[in-house]
């Protein structure tokens, strides 16, 4: 780990990150807002719909109708599409800008010509990255409690909240590994970018899938967002440790493959 | 550095190869540079200058051969050469978005936060203002900003591409003063360059590369005095009184330079030269040993021989 390196990173991505949050918490205000002041009955009525509820399960990971709770509807915050969009877009903003964006940029070279070795490199800013997440994960948790406050609605269970929050978290650790190794391995940033998104586009894709068509489920692991699944952790509060621990043994390998790729790759001049 | 006896060659390289696919960028380099000197590294583009530094800075994997700088592997001991190399890319690029004392004192954080004064000391001395973004420099301050974070630590090896690069000639000589000052202190530099006329006011010894391979490595002194031996080459001026050209032997190479006024080279034994002049009518004549340039631009018309080579032949 590299102190210098750490702040510089933080430095030169904090404006984007502090967008990220602002982005984040705003919309879980407005989502709390907005299933607030649609009555339950129609909800339910609405969720009843075959393609609506097949869509929900793929992205919360079980049947929404059934155990209908005001918990339940407010963790579809945790997978809905803005909150993919925004956290996606800021971790392919960040792993293709610490690694390849360097190279691509000519800014690697002058990093090579300090005593910081490749491994500090790839470790400080994986720390960065890693950090920066996980306040964007809980501006997820704060923005339900603000907008519960807001709405004097006691009905969400904010305690079984923050097991969500933790999940989501650590499948943002499983993508920013991911992307953090194919950062590692591209020689341009444009194509790791392109490479990054196409797999998490493929990930979404197989997983809804998954919900349409049962032929598909004997791949369906090979999606991450199988195991992220927001719904029945926010109806026990309880953390759901096999999850937990595929998506963080995924991770460690993702990182440690790029780790291996960075060290031995060649530095082409920009 | 620990283990590095002081006399012994500062950079060492051993038949380097590099190739990228189908493309091999360097053939066998052997380069072996004494401490406390300025070594020019001099080659046009293409030749593999760019890829030697880069394998020396630990940037790129040689494909065969061996590379120390300080008695330590280039590629497995980078990170611990680094602490005493300065380095400057060909093409030196910074975050924008920082003003040029943060991104020295990033630098300089990097390397325990001790250099404030050198820092400072250089950045009067080249007249940098460190105080504006990056992204609002002109080329000639970012080269300026690289060479002041190469300089700052006053390391014990200089690697430096094309350092002159878009400075003015007041700055440039700053630099030569500067690298002088560092040899004096028994720092080494090596530098590639383009510009012949920086590297015979400056270098105590010169390697060309052509072709990923080493063709000559010798003292500037050595070099004028191979031009005139084995290639046998002079520069050769006179002015005609009567303006007519005549015709041309053919170990005479060259044209009219305006004014009844003749400039060439000769290549051969003199006794061939003198004869064919006294024939002409001609006001002054001058007959010179050749500066390096010409003697680059007739190792580059030779296919890449080396002075061992063309020796044998």
């Amino acid at each position: 780990m590299n102190l210098a390196l750490m702040r510089k990173t933080l430095a030169d991505y904090g404006l984007i990150w502090l967008g990220a949050l602002v982005l984040l918490s705003g919309f879980v205000i407005l989502f709390v807002f907005a299933t607030h002041s649609v009555p339950m009955e129609h909800s339910r009525e609405w969720l009843q719909l075959p393609w609506v509820k097949a869509f929900l399960q793929a992205m919360v990971g079980a049947d929404m109708t059934e155990g209908f709770s005001p918990t339940g509807i407010t963790s579809f915050a945790f997978s809905h599409p803005f909150t993919w969009v925004v956290l996606v877009t800021f971790m392919l903003t960040l792993t293709s800008g610490v690694l390849v964006g360097e190279v691509d940029r000519g800014t690697m070279d002058l990093l090579a010509g300090l005593p910081v070795s490749r491994t500090a490199i790839y470790a400080s800013t994986s720390a960065v990255i890693v950090l920066m997440g996980l306040p964007l994960c809980w501006a997820m948790w704060s923005g339900i409690a603000l907008g519960r406050r807001a709405v004097g609605d006691d009905d969400i269970a904010m305690d079984r909240m923050q097991a969500v929050a933790w999940h989501l978290f650590v499948t943002y650790v499983y993508v920013a590994c991911f992307a953090m190794a194919v950062s590692a391995f591209s020689k341009r940033r444009g194509n790791a970018i392109a490479f990054a998104f196409a797999a998490i586009f493929g990930s979404f894709v197989l997983n809804f899938l998954c919900a349409m068509w049962p032929a598909a489920r004997t791949v369906e692991w090979l999606s991450f967002l199988h195991f992220y699944t927001p719904l029945p952790v926010a109806r026990t509060g309880e953390i759901i440790q096999k999850h937990m621990l595929i998506l963080l043994i995924g991770a460690a390998a993702w990182w440690t493959l790029g780790l291996v790729v960075f060290r031995r790759r060649d530095i082409h001049a920009a | 550095m620990p283990n590095h006896n002081p006399n012994s060659a500062c950079i060492d390289i051993r038949g380097l190869y590099k190739t990228y696919g189908k493309v091999h960028a360097l053939e066998g380099v052997d380069l072996a540079i004494p401490p406390g000197v300025i070594f020019g590294f001099l080659g046009p583009n293409g030749a593999g200058k760019t890829t030697t530094l880069r394998i020396l800075m630990g940037l790129m994997r040689a494909t065969a051969g061996h590379a120390t700088i300080l008695g330590l592997d280039a590629w497995r001991d980078s990170t611990r050469i680094r602490r005493d190399v300065g380095y400057l890319p060909g093409d030196a690029r910074f975050y924008g978005w920082m003003r040029g004392t943060a991104l020295l004192a990033f630098c300089d954080r990097t390397r325990g936060a001790t250099h404030h004064a050198e820092i400072s000391r250089l950045i009067d001395a080249f007249g940098l203002d460190a105080r504006r973004r990056i992204r609002d420099y002109s080329a000639g301050m970012k080269q300026k900003l690289g060479l002041i974070q190469a300089l700052m630590h006053r390391p014990r090896l200089l690697i430096l591409d094309e350092p002159t690069t878009a400075l003015d000639p007041l700055v440039q000589e700053t630099l030569y003063d500067e690298l002088r000052d560092s040899a004096k202190r028994g720092q080494t530099v090596l530098f590639s360059s383009h510009m012949l006329s920086e590297v015979e006011r400056l270098c105590d010894r010169v390697a060309i590369i052509r072709k990923g391979r080493i063709i000559e490595n010798a003292t500037v002194g050595e070099l004028r005095q191979r031009a005139t031996t084995e290639l046998a080459v002079r520069r050769v001026e006179f002015t005609l009184r009567n303006g007519r050209f005549p015709e041309l032997p053919s170990a005479l190479q060259g044209g009219p330079s305006g004014d009844g006024r003749w400039s060439g080279h000769w290549r051969g034994p003199l006794d061939g030269l003198l004869p064919w002049l006294t024939r002409l009518e001609i006001s002054d004549v001058m007959i010179s040993a050749p500066s390096l340039e010409d003697l680059f631009r007739e190792y580059y018309k030779d296919d890449g021989a080396t002075s061992a080579e063309r020796k044998a032949v």
